[in-house]
């Protein structure tokens, strides 16, 4: 920019344009910064939950720094000599001494400390319950399953970090925390010992676990989190939120508010929320009152010993498993201590069924799409399907998000059936789809909700006003969400809950919505949409059912499309459909014919 | 993936004068893939009754953010800090300080939800989800991918191979050995898991003492019928963290209750137990290992009526009157018995444990010989 035009007054118009043209001569950030302001949030409470687990995060580093300077991990033995009158002239660990100190001598230290604790027992929490919100909505499935496994890793994370961060005050809460772990590394078969003397730097306690745990505790279990985190927040961005069912809401779209300025606003107020209510936890809520227990001494055990709430699974299952040490009768004999079971086994298998889960229900299910590539391509060779040749691949890409089958869909469905219940749904019901948006081509002449013989009923209505068909030629494609539970978040699932509140979320609302609704549930009405001949389906004709209808295909595969008629000329693709209301004016029908399925669905005004 | 150049179709003057900014930014968001369904101002009419109403509560909320957050400070500088003992005005420091923050930051965050939710205009967008790079894409960056492998041509240079495995493992080794071997220490040395303070080694070959944890000697006459004392091995450093396996519960039993366990003691060497029972009594004075056989934390909770001791970590439960054998809880070995004497009128340990204190691990010797 020339010196004349930078002393011109800022040219309002400009603005934009000068702003844009700064990002993206220095950062070349203009399209990613916009593309990231842009980005859609779906709005649901229990997208919260793992926003409580991040502000929780950054509270625990901000408090985490400010302990840091002033606690000293070392285990050299001191005479206490602080403010606090009762532990006066008591021998005890520099650790210890820091820690009381910052609770007795430094202005807000006990604040702080109790911040800290508080948050981390909130983080855990919050990760805890996100981690069932995921679970039971099925979210972890395909294409998910890696972010599903950061968060169990961060869950596992956040406990040895939290565990380690128990063990440095060094009263006697920790110390006995300490003995116990100590106690449980001795229990591993053959390297046991070795790996305690190795931890310990000796004889437990020794001198050195403290500083050990430090260093685990401020950087590197820390560092760790922050990288997981970074990777989890990035997976979402790309792969997107699930969201809940709703009218307009499809397995390839996003329906909500966009970053800026509707989701960074809530979002920066929820998290002031967040840190206000640590802070008041941390204020009025005693937590951990070290100067009570008193210096870790190996022979004092208060008679309340627990450990933090997220480790007591753990400390549950090491009191109820039963006194039976493993006796092998070689050389001089060996031992598995009972201990190892509730305390290694247990965290081993809880750390692997999870991670492994994803891929052990889409097998149950046998649900190819979710497997590795390779191994779906040599099961068809083995099963010499000459279709599967035919079968575009585009099928594993169009079906980013598995169809929720409720909580552990696979396994569940194995169970007896229970009246009433959510498992006794049966599998080909396919889901309550009661927009009845979707021209409901079957893609495969046998699909996979096809009941097996004797096995599973038709379904049946279980609502008023609610008709369920069946039908092998017409019913939803079998990829797509397959449950009715109107309670479960289907991933990007097209299960519509056409309830008012669902309308309000989708943005139609008033006299047009509740039209929809009155088509949609009036039983026999030509808009339930169960066509004519095979693979018709009709629906009103308004800007929302033509784009669902258009949309089925992705975007980028618009060829599925084979005809509109009358042969208007529709946007090529879904993302220009701003001109799709004008259009759509002028024509008193729409009909679109799908090339791959041979279905066709009629817009009616 | 193409989104966001692809511009194809539509012809859009960004240098426009006649597009509003909300133009531009529709435009912006539909090259983004996103969709600008409906956007409206929350209130239409401007200066209305209920926005009024909506901005007063939000500067209320603020204002009261705002004096909290200066309250806390203002607490924070006068409010009297030092602990003194009782109930005194200190204790409240933190409390108050706690209330400031955390209510001036929650009332922050409802003002700025109220805004978000009140005042900011009411959206619906919806975003395309990518479902990914078209077919050859992915085609093309599988090609790219394993042509790193194909390009250095290792497949068919078996030599190569096989060569480049020995500098692979031997730095990777090379890299862990300092780390694993720093850390690594022998167990079996100085019987770190086998011997604790009352083995006359650390006594210069004489039996040690049985000290209170200031390191008093301890006469028999000292523990009343029926009491119980912590006692720690009367060496340098032997009540502190550098000799954790050795507290041990010292028990002055009753008359029955010796009775009971000298009879069960005898019951248990006619049956041949193994390992072998250790007569530690001395007179009516029996001393237990504190540290628990299950995980190490002190079996100290000592229930006088009924004979019993309680590990608080986990419930495990011990007879007294019979060796300390674990009779509740996840425990699986009795308590070892330290062997007692008198020695010039104080209590001495006559050995160290005959078996390992504390938890079990994989190579645990059942019994230790007697040292010299």
């Amino acid at each position: 920019m020339s010196p004349a035009r930078k002393r011109r007054r800022i040219d309002l118009a400009r603005l934009p344009a000068a702003t844009g043209e700064q990002l993206d001569v220095r950062f070349t950030g203009a399209t990613p910064l916009r593309r990231l302001l842009n980005k859609v949030f779906p709005d649901h409470w229990s997208f919260m939950l793992g926003e409580i687990a991040l502000y929780s995060f950054i509270m625990l580093l901000l408090t985490g720094t400010f302990l840091a300077l002033f606690f000293d991990p070392s285990m050299t033995e001191v005479e206490y000599n602080g403010s606090y009158t009762p532990l006066r002239g008591v021998e005890m660990s520099r650790a210890y001494e820091t820690s009381l100190n910052i609770s007795f001598d430094v202005r807000g230290g006990l604040i702080m400390r109790q911040m800290h604790h508080w948050s981390a027992l909130l983080f855990m929490a919050a990760i805890v319950v996100h981690m069932f919100r995921i679970f039971f909505t099925g979210a972890f499935r395909k294409p998910r399953e890696a972010n599903w496994i950061i968060g169990l890793l961060l869950f596992w994370v956040g406990l040895f970090t939290g565990f380690a961060g128990y063990g440095l005050p060094d009263d006697a809460l920790s110390g006995t925390g300490l003995r116990i772990m100590s106690a449980i590394t001795l229990s591993i078969p053959v390297i046991g010992s070795w790996v305690t003397t190795a931890v310990f730097g000796g004889e437990f306690p020794g001198n050195e676990i403290l500083p050990r745990l430090y260093i685990l505790h401020v950087f590197l279990l820390p560092g760790i989190l922050l990288a997981l985190i970074a990777v989890h927040m990035l997976l979402l961005v790309r792969q997107k939120h699930t969201q809940w069912p709703g009218p307009g809401r499809t397995n390839h779209n996003v329906v909500g508010v966009r970053m800026f300025p509707n989701f960074a606003m809530k979002a920066a107020g929820f998290s002031m929320v967040v840190f206000g209510l640590i802070s008041l936890l941390g204020g009025l809520i005693q937590i951990n009152p070290i100067w009570l227990f008193g210096p870790y001494k190996a022979a004092v055990v208060s008679s309340a010993s627990q450990p933090d709430w997220y480790v007591m699974f753990l400390d549950g299952s090491t009191r109820l498993m039963p006194p039976w040490d493993i006796h092998i009768p070689l050389g001089d004999g060996y031992t598995i201590p009972a201990l190892f079971w509730p305390t290694l086994v247990l965290p081993g298998l809880l750390t692997m069924v999870p991670m492994f889960y994803p891929f052990i229900e889409a097998r149950l299910r046998k649900d190819r799409s979710a497997l590795l590539p390779g191994a779906r391509h040599l099961r068809r060779q083995r099963r010499g399907r000459r279709e599967a040749r035919h079968q575009p691949e585009r099928d594993d890409l169009d079906r980013p998000d598995r169809p929720a089958g409720g909580p552990a869909g696979g396994l569940l469905r194995r169970l007896p059936r229970l009246p009433g219940s959510a498992a006794a749904r049966p599998r080909g019901a396919g889901p309550r789809r009661r927009d009845g948006n979707h021209p409901a081509p079957a893609r495969r002449p046998v699909h996979r909700g096809a009941p097996a013989a004797g096995r599973r009923r038709p379904a049946r209505p279980r609502r008023a006003g609610l008709r369920r068909r069946r039908h092998p030629e017409e019913d939803e494609p079998p990829r797509r969400g397959r449950t009715g539970r109107p309670w479960l978040l289907l991933p990007g699932g097209e299960a519509g809950r056409a309830g008012p509140a669902a309308r309000r979320r989708s943005g139609v609302t008033g006299r047009r919505a509740d039209r929809h609704a009155g088509r949609r549930e009036r039983p026999g009405h030509p808009g339930r949409g169960r066509g004519d001949g095979a693979g018709r389906a009709r629906q009103p004709l308004t800007h929302t059912t033509a784009l669902t209808t258009y949309a089925k295909g992705p975007a980028s595969a618009p060829g599925r499309v084979l005809s509109l008629s009358p042969p208007i000329a529709l946007p090529a693709s879904v993302r220009r459909s701003t001109s799709w209301p004008k259009i759509l004016a002028s024509v008193e029908h729409l009909t679109v014919s799908f090339a791959k399925t041979g279905t066709t669905v009629e817009h009616l005004r | 993936m193409s989104v966001g150049q692809d511009t194809r179709g539509d012809t859009f003057d960004v240098d426009d004068p006649s597009l509003s900014r909300f133009d531009l930014i529709r435009e912006g968001a539909r090259r983004d893939g996103v969709e600008i369904v409906h956007y409206a101002p929350k209130f239409p009419v401007r200066g209305t009754k209920t926005e009024k109403r909506v901005e007063r509560s939000i500067a209320l909320l603020l204002v009261l953010s705002g004096l909290l957050a200066f309250g806390s400070v203002v607490a924070y500088i006068w409010w009297p800090f030092a602990y003194e003992p009782g109930p005194v005005a200190s204790k409240l420091f933190t409390p108050l300080v706690g209330l400031g923050l955390g209510g001036s930051l929650v009332l922050l965050g409802l003002a700025i939800i109220t805004f978000a939710k009140k005042l900011l205009p009411e959206e619906v967008s919806v975003q395309e989800r990518h479902d990914g790079s078209p077919r050859d894409e992915q085609r093309l960056t599988g090609a790219a991918v394993l042509n790193m492998v194909d390009e250095t041509g290792i497949r068919r240079r078996p030599l190569l191979k096989a060569a480049i495995l020995l500098p692979a493992g031997g730095i990777g080794i090379a890299a862990a050995a300092p780390l694993i071997g720093g850390l690594i220490k022998d167990p079996n040395a100085n019987h770190i898991l086998t011997r604790t303070g009352w083995s006359p080694e650390n006594n210069d070959g004489q039996n040690v003492r049985l000290t209170r944890e200031d390191g008093t000697p301890i006469r028999p006459e000292d523990v009343s019928v029926g009491g119980q004392i912590t006692v720690f091995p009367g060496i340098p450093g032997g009540a502190t963290n550098e000799y954790a396996d050795s507290p041990v519960l010292l028990i002055h039993l009753r008359e029955a209750d010796a009775e009971a366990l000298r009879a069960n003691l005898a019951l248990a060497k006619q049956t041949g137990d193994h390992p072998p029972v250790v007569e530690g009594m001395w007179e009516n004075f029996v001393a237990y290992s504190k540290i628990c056989t299950h995980a190490g934390c002190p079996a100290s909770l000592y229930e006088q009526q009924t004979n019993r001791l309680l590990c608080p970590c986990h419930q495990s439960q011990f007879l007294i009157t019979n060796q300390a054998i674990p009779i509740f809880g996840p425990a699986t070995r009795k308590l070892p018995m330290l062997p007692l004497e008198l020695q010039d009128g104080f209590l001495v340990a006559r050995s160290d444990f005959r078996e390992p204190v504390g938890p079990a691990y994989w190579e645990r010797p059942t019994q230790l010989e007697e040292s010299p």
